[in-house]
């Protein structure tokens, strides 16, 4: 009886580490996703502190001078999982993980407008690496999404 | 022997060496010698009558008590076993830490393994859309890490219309 007692001890320390070092190995901390309209306004306004480190890439991409922050969100995904971003009604996104690692996501992105589909796309988002998607227009400005694996 | 009681005693019982004995029956008076008399008598006549009584069911009782000294005796077997039983907890230790080596040594390069630079980018490997009014083209992004997936015709949605 004792000796059973010690074997099942020894395995679920095993477990445990195996367990840890899995999930240890599957760590990564999520992707970012954030709305921004980016217009033309004269003076140009500074953008909010979290598009800060995005700002210089949005202007040289997009060309605009002022980007606004509608929504963000942070996205726990797992392989084979799948979540919807909505910041707004108008325009939102599907997001399906296709696989993952401590690095690196692969997902499929639904782009939607109107509740239409627009753009499928098949992406790997690195760590620190921002994908921009370019969104419908706004009135004078566009919509743009960025997502970025923490 | 120091004093008169003890060879006194001795000497009733039979002990005393010969040399001794005579020595102290030289020193005993007649009604001494009655007295060890009558005493010799009457040891003779208890011991008659007084024999060990017989035991009713001897045999039963006898193996009763075995049977009870059994029970109470530590058994050498058992404590082989006791032996056997360490060896195996000591086989079965080692064996799951020796699986825990080998686990650690297949997992753990998997988890410090460097990642490569192109970890660390984002690509758009494919874009397609259904409708042919929409279209996507992709582009590295200034810096080189960032990606931009250029979505033509992706609607309008007037100033007018709240977009949150």
């Amino acid at each position: 009886m004792m000796a059973a007692r010690t074997t099942r001890r020894w395995l679920g320390c095993i477990a445990a580490i195996w367990l840890a070092m899995g999930s240890l190995a599957e760590a990564a901390d999520g992707i970012w996703s954030a709305l921004v309209l980016a217009t033309n306004e004269h003076p140009a306004k500074a953008a909010p502190a979290s598009l800060k480190p995005f700002a210089a890439g949005l202007h040289n991409i997009f060309g605009y001078n002022t980007y606004y922050l509608v929504g963000s969100k942070d996205l726990d995904l797992g392989k084979g999982s799948a979540v919807w971003v909505v910041p707004s009604k108008e325009v939102f996104l599907k997001l399906r993980c296709i696989d993952r690692t401590p690095t690196m996501y692969h997902v499929q992105i639904d782009l939607y407008v109107r509740k239409q589909l627009v753009v499928t796309s098949e992406v790997k988002l690195g760590a620190g690496a921002p994908l921009y998607i370019r969104g419908p227009a706004w009135g004078k400005g566009r919509l743009v999404f960025i997502l970025q694996a923490d | 022997m120091k004093n008169f009681e003890e060879r006194y005693t001795a000497w009733l019982d039979g002990v005393l060496d010969e040399s001794m004995q005579e020595e102290f029956e030289a020193m005993l008076d007649a009604q001494a010698h009655r007295d060890a008399a009558g005493w010799k008598k009457l040891r003779g006549l208890m011991r008659e009558s007084l024999g060990p009584a017989a035991t009713p069911h001897a045999d039963f009782i006898n193996s009763q008590v075995l049977a009870e000294i059994h029970r109470e005796t530590p058994r050498p077997k058992r404590q082989e076993s006791r032996g056997i039983f360490g060896i195996r907890l000591a086989w079965a230790g080692a064996s799951l830490l020796a699986l825990a080596i080998v686990l650690s040594a297949i997992i753990l390069p998997q988890v410090t393994k460097p990642p490569t630079a192109d970890q660390y980018i984002s690509q758009v490997i494919e874009a397609r859309s259904s409708d042919p009014t929409h279209s996507a083209v992709a582009f590295e992004a200034p810096g080189g890490k960032g990606a931009v997936l250029w979505v033509e015709n992706a609607g309008y949605i007037p100033a007018n219309e709240k977009i949150k």
